[in-house]
């Protein structure tokens, strides 16, 4: 047995000898290791022996599994080590990842739900309102009067067919002997109808914010779209100042702009606001808010460019120093602005006295021409990967 | 001042300076007036803005104006109706004021350099000493005014009447116009001679002949005046001031300039210019508007307490009086030319204008919350939901126009019919209908970005579609899909083009993600879809979408050279079904046992009879069913295909027994066999 014994071991030094794979190793570690191998059969061997030479034989087959088994270890780590270091070589980890496919949000989306992100914070609820709408709702419940020259800032698309009343205030509006001309369908041409809508619907306070699409037959150029996006905010409570107006349309363009702009509030007209705004903000291209606003010019200017639109091609040499996007005036218009007109209140049957209110509008598309210098309006819908893929 | 101090202020009291010119010694500002101030439409009206801003004085120039009243002595060049002049009003309310003047023996001729070059400093075109003179009271105080050559006029008299039905006049830009009884006309006994507050007739305009020139000064409603600009098409420095309004008193204040200036301009060498009576008819005046404003309640509109003496100061700079002072209270009375004044709210903006917005502090605190509101309302959630879904599967969100054309529906074989809706006044035939569907947005965007080399593309769009349905206008916030190109093209994998089911996959996503499960696509032939690709989608045998594959047909009419799929959900049908509510359920505690079953079916046997027949026998241990092996060909025979089908059974009570998995697994596959003659692999 002993001779056996010594047989096996030497027959394991030969196999490891030739084991230079793993493969092979499993193979070494399963014929003399394994359940059905060899030392186990030995072991196996051992009751047969006669009870004084058992310890004997015993010692000696633990002994050659001991070796085998720390041999088998070494073995395995240095085949280990050798297959890591030529893996080292063969991977090569240069070459290009698998490409996962990531999908882009557009960027009117985005800026849509960043503007709207950061009046939620300020507490500002989200609703939106039909986009074909009345003359009732784009125009007479905002104090726009029929015909009147107020009206060529919102020119605006009719429906063809004259349909019968089909939106609610059809009652109010004979109470206020409006004509019929008032329910004449329209594509809304401001999201201010969401106004209306909302505070027919509920009482103060209210804090709401509302984005959409909005319509205007203008013909369309490098700063002009017949179809484009507006948000619209107001907020209505007892006691609502102008200067909360003013502290809320700050922290709106501290977050969004950062916190170095400037702000300025310019005195202007709307019919469903009353005092109005015009907000404009420091040139976040130039940086150089300059109290002089307007320039000089040498030989008549045409029809004046409103800030920041697309003209940048229209720079000559001798404005060559001058800020493009804000025409070197330092300031860039944003958005409109006031306090809700006692006629929008009157309009919901608020009570004038008891409530006031400030409301806002701004252009998405404005917005971010701005704040990433794009230069078309167009390419917004055009939907060119090339353009889209940039944000 | 400089003028560009000057410029910065006005701009920020609400008149904003869009350019500044530098003349030779003089400044040109342009303003941006905004439609509420018509006052403004003048020098006038800005010097009282700029007196107003700067506490100085206003100066306006004398109107002697050689008024002949019947009192009072007449100056020795103002004859009594040298000629003959009657005016009558026929419409009172389109014309409540008309003041006529003749002024006699006139010479047309040049104007002097300096009135020349103020007209032309602002873009106006000197003509002649007559016309000059009214351009230029028009640009000083706002007031239109018009000279017609009296000898052109029948009978000296003038008719303020609405217009016949189909009666004619040549205007003076030589345009003949077709009038009707909407338009109000200046008009001598037999004809009009001019359009009402627009332009005057061809005929009667002053030319170098004309000796005695009939002055008009008027007020013409300002609805009338823009509905027949509107009508004609044709609009002048006088239709935009009355349109906007202009100011009652104004006219005859504009009367009496002219005539000096008439005198001063026109007068021959010979002399012998005689200015006639003043015939001025209608309303004199406008009733007062008397304002009451409380100083607590401007204090909390604007959120600043603003002293009463400021308050004073500011109004009267403005030209408003104060009629009487109660605690706390101004009775303030309107001047005449603040036709945009009508209530305290008003006088509020006056105040803060002119106070400087800049002055009121920027406050945050007053706002309470509000109720009944949720800060997420309507149809936002699951939008939001189904946008950040899509953005992770690799889709590039796409923003397109809801106007499209006639002929963007008839490349997607769109029949036009009375469901469209469409829009009056277009301004292009591309803007003719409100999209019935996003179908052909999306394949003009594919088209757009396949012209330009890029040709893999993965795109949504979650705009509105727009339908009348049981005859009223409706808009449906819609879903569309569309697929083309490439799945992937990358070193380590074959290319593969996308096909049916890369679009079936991102259907089930989102409804995974809003977590309805119960919905079935059946074929269905729809007009822009290949005969073998075209399917209905349907929650609860309702439709709620389509989707397929774009027919070769459609494709060549956008020169799309690439297979399209397209899906288009309608959101407000899904969002009823989507369930937001998660529950949570306790993790399995025994192992799960995984085991494929291969058979040979039919190929015409659709999969969905075959996933029904493993649902309906999970035998209470089948957790999981999944496809994970389709095919066809090889040793398989023609007609048939080879599914493996993974099944995972798991017990929530113990761990499941060989024995008992093989007992059930048995049955189905004898079901297999049963039901759909399956031949087991």
């Amino acid at each position: 047995m002993e001779e056996e014994i010594k047989d096996l071991e030497k027959a394991f030094s030969e196999d490891a000898v030739k084991a230079d794979s793993l493969g092979g190793l499993e193979f070494l570690k399963t014929k003399y290791l394994g359940r059905k191998g060899l030392l186990s059969e030995y072991f196996q061997r051992l009751s047969a022996f006669e009870a004084a030479r058992r310890p004997y034989v015993g010692q000696a087959l633990n002994a050659v599994k001991e070796k085998v088994t720390r041999r088998i270890q070494e073995l395995e780590k240095m085949l280990l080590q050798a297959q890591a270091k030529a893996e080292k070589t063969a991977l090569d980890i240069s070459l290009p990842g698998i490409f996962f496919r990531l999908g882009g949000e557009h960027i009117l989306s985005r800026t849509t739900k960043e503007i709207c992100f950061i009046f939620e914070k300020l507490g500002f609820a989200v609703v939106e309102g039909p986009e074909i709408e009345t003359e009732y709702y784009n125009f007479r419940a905002l104090n726009i009067p029929e015909d009147h020259p107020a009206t060529e800032a919102f020119h605006t698309f009719y429906l063809e067919s004259p349909p019968p009343a089909v939106h609610s205030p059809q009652k109010r509006a004979k109470n206020r002997g409006l004509s019929t001309v008032a329910y004449r369908l329209l594509l809304r041409s401001q999201t201010s109808t969401v106004q209306v809508r909302v505070m027919e619907k509920h009482k103060p306070p209210l804090r709401i914010i509302s984005p959409g699409k909005v319509y205007r037959p203008d013909a369309t150029d490098a700063s002009h779209s017949f179809m484009f996006h507006q948000i619209e905010g107001f907020a209505v409570d007892t006691g609502v100042r102008f200067s909360d107006l003013k502290g809320t349309l700050f922290a709106f363009a501290r977050k969004f702009f950062g916190q170095g702009i400037k702000i300025r509030f310019r005195p202007h007209y709307f019919p469903f606001t009353e005092p109005s705004v015009e907000v404009d903000i420091s040139c976040i291209i130039c940086k150089s808010n300059q109290p002089a606003l307007a320039r000089e010019t040498t030989g008549r200017p045409g029809k004046p460019a409103r800030p920041g639109r697309a003209e940048r091609a229209g720079v000559t040499s001798s404005q060559k120093k001058q800020c493009s996007v804000c025409k070197g005036k330092g300031w860039l218009e944003i958005l409109g602005a006031g306090m809700i007109h006692p006629h929008v209140f009157r309009a919901v049957g608020y009570d004038t006295k008891k409530y006031t209110g400030f409301a806002f509008g701004l252009g998405v598309e404005r917005i971010a021409m701005l704040k990433y210098g794009i230069d078309d309006i167009r390419l917004f819908f055009e939907n060119d990967l090339r353009f889209l893929q940039q944000f | 001042m400089s003028a560009q101090s000057l410029a910065e202020k006005l701009t920020m009291a609400g008149l904003e300076v869009v350019s500044l010119e530098k003349l030779a010694d003089d400044w040109v500002l342009e303003v941006e007036v905004t439609t509420n101030r018509p006052d403004w439409l003048s020098v006038t009206g800005i010097a009282r803005e700029i007196a107003a801003l700067t506490g100085k004085k206003l100066r306006l120039p004398q109107a002697t104006g050689y008024r002949l009243q019947a009192k009072t002595k007449s100056p020795e060049h103002v004859t009594c109706s040298p000629k003959p002049l009657s005016i009558e009003i026929e419409d009172k309310k389109g014309c409540p004021r008309y003041i006529g003047r003749v002024i006699n023996n006139v010479e047309v001729r040049a104007s002097p350099d300096w009135l020349k070059n103020r007209l032309e400093s602002v873009g106006l075109r000197p003509v002649n000493n007559i016309v000059d003179i009214t351009n230029f009271c028009l640009l000083e105080c706002g007031q239109p005014l018009h000279a017609f050559d009296y000898a052109k006029i029948e009978a000296g008299t003038i008719i303020v009447r609405r217009a016949k039905e189909k009666e004619k006049i040549i205007t003076i830009d030589g345009e003949e116009r077709l009038l009707d009884s909407s338009i109000l006309v200046i008009a001598d006994k037999s004809r009009p001679v001019a359009i009402a507050g627009i332009m005057g007739s061809k005929d009667t305009e002053v030319s170098e002949k004309t000796k005695t020139v009939l002055l008009e000064s008027a007020y013409f409603d300002p609805l009338t005046i823009r509905r027949a600009s509107q009508k004609l098409d044709l609009d002048s420095e006088s239709s935009y001031r009355f349109e906007r309004g202009v100011d009652l008193e104004t006219v005859f204040w504009a009367s009496l300039r002219a005539a000096d200036l008439f005198k001063e301009f026109a007068t021959s060498s010979k002399g012998g210019l005689t200015i006639g009576r003043m015939e001025d008819n209608g309303l004199k005046k406008e009733k007062e508007k008397k304002i009451s404003l409380n100083i607590l309640r401007l204090s909390r509109v604007l959120g600043k307490d603003i002293s009463v003496s400021e308050v004073e100061r500011i109004l009267r700079g403005l030209s408003f009086s104060l009629q009487k002072k109660t605690k706390g209270n101004l009775e303030v009375k309107v001047p005449s030319f603040r036709r945009d004044v009508e209530e305290d709210v008003d006088l509020i903006e006056e105040i803060a204008r002119l106070y400087g917005y800049d002055k009121i502090p920027l406050t945050l605190s007053s706002l309470r919350e509000p109720e009944g509101i949720t800060l997420e309302s309507g149809i936002s959630r699951p939008q939001k939901i189904i946008q950040e879904t899509l953005l992770g599967l690799g889709l590039d969100e796409v923003v397109s126009y809801s106007l499209i054309g006639r002929g963007l529906l008839e490349k997607i074989n769109f029949s036009i019919d009375e469901t469209l809706l469409k829009i009056s006044n277009p301004l292009s035939a591309e803007q003719e209908f409100l999209r019935p569907t996003l179908i052909g947005n999306l394949l003009e965007v594919i088209a757009h970005n396949t012209k330009r080399q890029m040709e893999d593309l993965r795109l949504f769009d979650s705009g509105k579609i727009y339908l009348k349905k049981n005859h009223q206008p409706q808009e449906f916030p819609c879903l569309g899909l569309a697929l083309s190109g490439r799945r992937y093209a990358d070193w380590l994998r074959k290319t593969a083009l996308i096909d049916f089911y890369d679009l079936k996959g991102i259907i089930e996503a989102v409804f995974c993600k809003l977590n309805i499960s119960e919905f079935l696509i059946e074929p269905k032939a729809l007009p822009c879809f290949s005969a073998a690709c075209s399917v209905e989608l349907k929650i609860h045998n309702q439709t709620i979408g389509f989707a397929g594959e774009i027919s070769e047909l459609v494709l060549k009419n956008f020169d799309l050279m690439q297979k399209v799929f397209l899906a288009e959900l309608n959101l407000e049908k899904i969002f009823p079904f989507a369930d937001y509510q998660k529950k949570f359920s306790s993790l399995p505690k025994y192992p799960a046992v995984m085991r494929d079953i291969s058979f040979i079916v039919d190929e015409k046997i659709p999969y969905a009879e075959l996933g029904n027949f493993f649902k309906e026998n999970r035998y209470g241990l089948v957790k999981e069913i999944n496809l994970v092996d389709v095919f066809k060909g090889g040793n398989v025979p023609a007609g048939k295909r080879s599914l493996t089908v993974s099944l995972k059974y798991q017990s929530p009570q113990r761990t499941l027994r060989d024995a008992e998995i093989d007992e059930i697994e048995a049955r189905i596959r004898h079901g297999l066999v049963e039901r759909f003659g399956a031949q087991m692999r």
